[in-house]
């Protein structure tokens, strides 16, 4: 009893040590190094969301893309650098630092990267980078993400209100069947596409049957697309389901980031407008601007795939949006918005 | 921290619920529903009602000699033959059969373009094309091809009692290039049956609702939720703008005459509200830029006669040089509020009489 005892003891003795050892310190600002620099690397060939959600928002990282080339490696994620940074900062601290006056400026310091790594670990569990968009005169409740979307249900509460049951897109990558006590409907995901491209189906080009014959997809198909890369980009995601009611399917609908958005019926419109002209754009864009939905035991729901948004229990109104140049220039000089919160 | 990460995690993948005020962007598109539970699928031509009119097909009956080789395929959609033209490789091309209303004569460029597009080839700036003997007529035959393309297209096109029909063939070059004489031979053998004679339905293409009276579109795409719909004789063009329910505004677009105050007083009336003096319209009425020029903007709420539901009225009168252009925007006022920027800008760049 005694000796599992003594041993217990050496064991926590060694694993505190190792804990509290500036060798450990050395090895993990090493890694931590190397990191940087794959993850800075990697993000030519993978973009900043992704390489930081590869690379430094992960515990592992296996595998890099660099210079165009998959290398094949293993290194600490940003989660394990972090933490085991943490653990051996205060391990070292408490085992080698008395809390005396004399000590008061490493005790600061330490306190103060202590205080970073903390920070910058609940910054990245509980904060959201959202953007809201609105034109002057415009008021918004709400804010999007710029890079997460959501398959958003829409049915009239009352007279003034909707409601609204969004399924996260991270749901639908992941395919299968999903179900809410809040819809009288089940979805299974057929397809997900991170990122996507509409294609028109001319008359006089279509080759095939169509991805579905219900809504949208009936005039236009949408294929996969690489990942965008650039900030000056992003992903327009697309999800072929099925609407499953009480009494069987509903049928394949097609939901897609380019429905429905304004910017990104503008964005169509321009690159048709370039190949066949502003009037057959027109005439091609409106097949794709609809309003998709099912009805269901008398009740109506729309449904599109959307920026995720975050609801705020406050508006804000855009009064004025002034941009100012220096003279003569094009470089910015001033943005500014007045708003009414 | 792990079990702190894993929960912040969890949360962020859940559905939620929530009520949130309406807004504008589940009541502008026009929408595309399955009819309830109960089993009528979609209509499979829904949307592509591209000059073939609703209801039955009334087009001649097609007759044909199959090249050597040639399979047919199930039509569907569009087509009204399908087949397959295979190479010795293995590999083959897709052919079809489509009529479609006639377009105009402009659309021609258009259409190559998009063929272009299909290959991977820039648009063209001019037309080509080369007769060709479709059955007993004489059509056009287009030839897509290029350095860069990443297949060959052939497009024999039949104008033929108000209709174009379009015989294509696509795929790898090789395969397109061995196959082009018999191609040529099948367009040649094509014969057309009298069509029953059954009343057609107004092909709806030849004169596009979306894309009718162009000149007001043409700084741009219409706003959301506009739908451009037959305008009468005295309108230069006509869009509805769909709420829920039976909630709608409507926009009109006209050049008159008249002076500015009389109009403004037809607009009172519609809106059942008391005759305005030129004193009061000149203090309710607001200065919009316009194309340089300086617009009167007014807004109104009242009844509208002809429904009797509360409806608001924004109007924007564009001086010209013997009349003026004539904008209004009337109907449901939550519409109206929703859409007066958009309705606004569309002015902006409208080219009608500015």
């Amino acid at each position: 009893m005694l000796d599992v005892r003594c041993f217990s003891i050496m064991i926590f003795e060694r694993f505190a040590k190792f804990l509290s050892s500036l060798k450990l310190t050395v090895v993990l600002l090493a890694f931590a190094i190397i990191l940087v620099w794959v993850g800075t690397v990697a993000q030519a060939d993978e973009g900043l969301y992704q390489a930081q959600s590869r690379y430094f928002k992960t515990w592992v990282v296996l595998g890099a893309n660099m210079f165009g080339h998959h290398v094949p490696l293993v290194l600490p994620g940003g989660y394990l650098l972090g933490t085991v940074l943490l653990v051996n900062l205060m391990a070292a601290h408490i085992s080698r630092f008395l809390f005396t006056w004399k000590k008061l400026g490493i005790h600061v310091a330490h306190g103060g990267i202590i205080l970073l790594l903390v920070g910058q670990l609940i910054t990245d569990i509980f904060s959201r980078e959202t953007q809201l968009r609105f034109s002057e005169g415009e008021s918004k409740s709400y804010a999007e993400s710029p890079a997460n979307y959501e398959l958003v249900f829409v049915t009239s509460a009352d007279a003034q209100h909707n409601q609204e049951i969004a399924i996260p897109a991270r749901l639908l990558a992941r395919g299968g069947v999903i179900s809410n006590p809040q819809l009288p409907f089940s979805i299974r995901v057929a397809k997900y596409f991170h990122n996507s491209e509409p294609v028109f189906r001319a008359p006089m080009t279509q080759s095939g049957p169509p991805m579905t014959t219900n809504g949208v997809a009936a005039n236009f198909d949408f294929v996969a697309k690489d990942d965008s890369k650039t900030m000056d980009d992003r992903n327009v995601p697309t999800a072929q389901i099925e609407v499953i009611g009480p009494n069987g399917s509903l049928g394949d609908w097609v939901a897609s980031d380019w429905i429905n958005d304004p910017a990104m019926i503008d964005l169509l419109w321009r690159m048709y407008a370039g190949q066949v002209g502003p009037d057959m754009a027109q005439t091609i864009v409106s097949r794709i601007n609809q309003q998709q939905g099912v009805e269901v035991n008398g009740k109506r729901f729309t449904f599109l795939l959307r920026p995720e948004r975050i609801w705020m229990p406050f508006s804000l109104t855009l009064l004025k949006a002034t941009h100012s140049v220096y003279p003569g220039t094009d470089i910015p000089k001033d943005f500014r918005s007045r708003v009414r919160l | 921290m792990i079990f702190a990460l894993a929960l912040a995690g969890c949360d962020r993948d859940k559905v939620t619920v929530q009520q949130v005020p309406k807004d504008d962007q589940t009541a502008q598109a026009p929408m595309v529903s399955q009819p309830g539970a109960a089993t009528v699928p979609a209509n499979p031509h829904a949307g592509m009602d591209m000059g073939m009119g609703m209801g039955a097909p009334v087009q001649p009956k097609l007759k044909y000699t199959l090249p050597s080789g040639w399979k047919e395929k199930e039509a569907g959609q569009m087509r009204v033959g399908s087949f397959e033209a295979p190479a010795k490789d293995g590999q083959s091309a897709d052919v079809s059969i489509i009529p479609l209303a006639m377009m105009p004569p402009e659309t021609e460029l258009q259409n190559l373009n998009m063929w272009r597009s299909a290959v991977g080839l820039p648009p063209a700036e001019k037309v080509e094309s080369t007769p060709v003997t479709i059955g007993s007529a004489q059509g056009k035959l287009y030839e897509v091809s290029g350095e860069n393309a990443t297949g060959r297209i052939l497009v024999a096109v039949l104008d033929r009692e108000g209709k174009s029909w379009y015989f294509k063939m696509n795929g790898p070059d090789a395969v397109v290039r061995e196959q082009k004489p018999a191609f040529l031979d099948f367009v040649k053998s094509v014969s057309f049956d009298a069509a029953p004679a059954t009343a057609m339905a107004a092909p709806l293409m030849s004169v596009p609702a979306e894309s009718a009276v162009t000149p007001a579109n043409s700084g741009g795409p219409l706003p959301t939720g506009w739908k451009e719909v037959p305008a009468t004789q005295f309108l230069l063009a006509k869009y509805v703008i769909q709420g829920t329910g039976d909630a709608k505004a409507e926009v009109n677009v006209s050049r008159t005459g008249g002076g500015m105050l009389p109009n403004v007083l037809r607009w009172c009336g519609q809106l059942g509200l008391p005759p305005i003096s030129e004193e009061d319209f000149s203090k309710k009425a607001q200065s919009v830029d316009v194309a340089g020029a300086k617009a009167t903007l007014v807004d109104m709420t009242g009844t509208d006669m002809k429904t009797g539901k509360p409806a608001r009225l924004v109007g924007i009168i564009v001086p010209g040089v013997n009349d003026s252009g004539f904008y209004k925007i009337m109907g449901d006022p939550q519409i109206v509020g929703q859409q007066k920027d958009a309705f606004t800008k569309f002015v902006q760049t409208a080219k009608f009489g500015n």
